[in-house]
């Protein structure tokens, strides 16, 4: 009885031990890749822009009347392909796009002064041939700020005019 | 003593079968969900996108439910395929997602920017969005072989501006 004993409990400490820590350690492990998996991925897949090359990281805020995160998220790469130094202005510049409703309307944009680096990008979603001009109209806006000229709107008005007039071929 | 180790056997052999069974069983439910979810996913991908496995070509296909149809679009899409396979794979490799959608926005010699200021412009039936591998094609819901004929020359057309923007990006 003695030496039965002895023996579970040395096979308790000795063996089954590590055994469940292990089990304890993949578990932690496959609560970890299912949290990366199901929270982490979407919220990046939604919400961020992320250029590493480029070295651009933007956030897209969550809107509920648009819900034109990914068509922003298009837009940006047509901004890129087809204007690259808007898009290296946009990356420089703006740290977040709202596709909330600003003061442009629907399937407007907007830029406040008092809100340093953010956008709004009001476009329907699925439009993707207003995104893109818009994009570069508020930064525009944004780059006159930072090079602390007057709020031009006929400026950015032409530079969204030339852009679109460029990017959409009939 | 034979019988013994006969029993043994058969035993055995019952155990053999038995696993057997069971592995097979569960060959068969694995083949049975992958059919069940592969013909699943193709039958909802069929209605959002055009899928040819064998050039193979994947294209999205946004379409406009109250004022267009879809399935213009895939015929389109097939006849272009037999009619010229050459521009077919140049259409699956130089465009990702076809929109059922006007093209409107700034006319090219209108200067203002609101659609509402150029009623009179015509605006031209598709267009392609430079810097992308979009095109847009003007809803319409006939489904007569005009309208498939001129969206297969839309495709045709938009998939060759697709391509020289992009090779000429490449060589810039």
């Amino acid at each position: 009885m003695l030496y039965e004993k002895s023996y579970y409990e040395r096979l308790l400490k000795e063996e089954l031990s590590p055994t469940k820590k292990q089990a304890g350690k993949k578990g932690f492990l496959i609560k970890l890749f299912l949290v990366v998996l199901l929270v982490v991925t979407p919220f990046f897949y939604f919400f961020t822009y992320i250029d590493v090359l480029e070295g651009c990281s933007i956030f897209i805020s969550p809107s509920l009347i648009e819900m034109s995160n990914l068509t922003i998220k298009k837009a940006i790469t047509i901004v890129k392909n087809y204007s690259l130094q808007d898009y290296k202005n946009l990356c420089k510049h703006v740290t977040t796009i709202s596709p909330n409703l600003g003061c442009g309307g629907f399937e407007g944009g907007c830029y406040y002064d008092n809100e340093r680096g953010v956008i709004y990008i009001s476009t329907s979603n699925r439009n993707l041939l207003n995104a893109p001009p818009i994009i570069v109209h508020e930064v525009c806006h944004v780059m006159q700020r930072a090079e602390k000229r007057p709020f031009d709107e006929s400026e950015c008005y032409h530079k969204d005019t030339v852009f679109w007039k460029g990017m959409v071929q009939y | 003593m034979l019988s013994q180790r006969y029993g043994i056997l058969e035993r055995h052999g019952a155990i053999l079968v038995k696993k057997l069974g069971t592995f097979l069983k569960r060959i068969l439910a694995l083949l049975v969900s992958f059919v069940v979810i592969f013909s699943l996913s193709y039958f909802i991908l069929t209605r959002l996108a055009f899928i040819d496995l064998f050039t193979p070509c994947f294209i999205w296909i946004d379409g406009d439910s109250f004022r267009g149809d879809v399935r213009t679009i895939h015929q389109a899409l097939v006849s272009l395929k037999k009619e010229n396979p050459l521009e077919f794979i140049k259409a699956c490799t130089c465009v990702s997602e076809i929109h059922e959608g006007f093209c409107t926005g700034i006319a090219p010699d209108v200067s203002t920017r609101s659609p509402v200021n150029s009623n009179d412009y015509v605006w031209p039936d598709a267009c392609y969005l430079a810097g992308s591998k979009v095109i847009y094609i003007k809803p319409d819901k006939s489904q007569s072989l005009t309208t498939v004929s001129e969206r297969m020359q839309s495709i045709r057309k938009y998939s060759e501006k697709s391509r020289i923007f992009w090779e000429t990006r490449k060589t810039n």
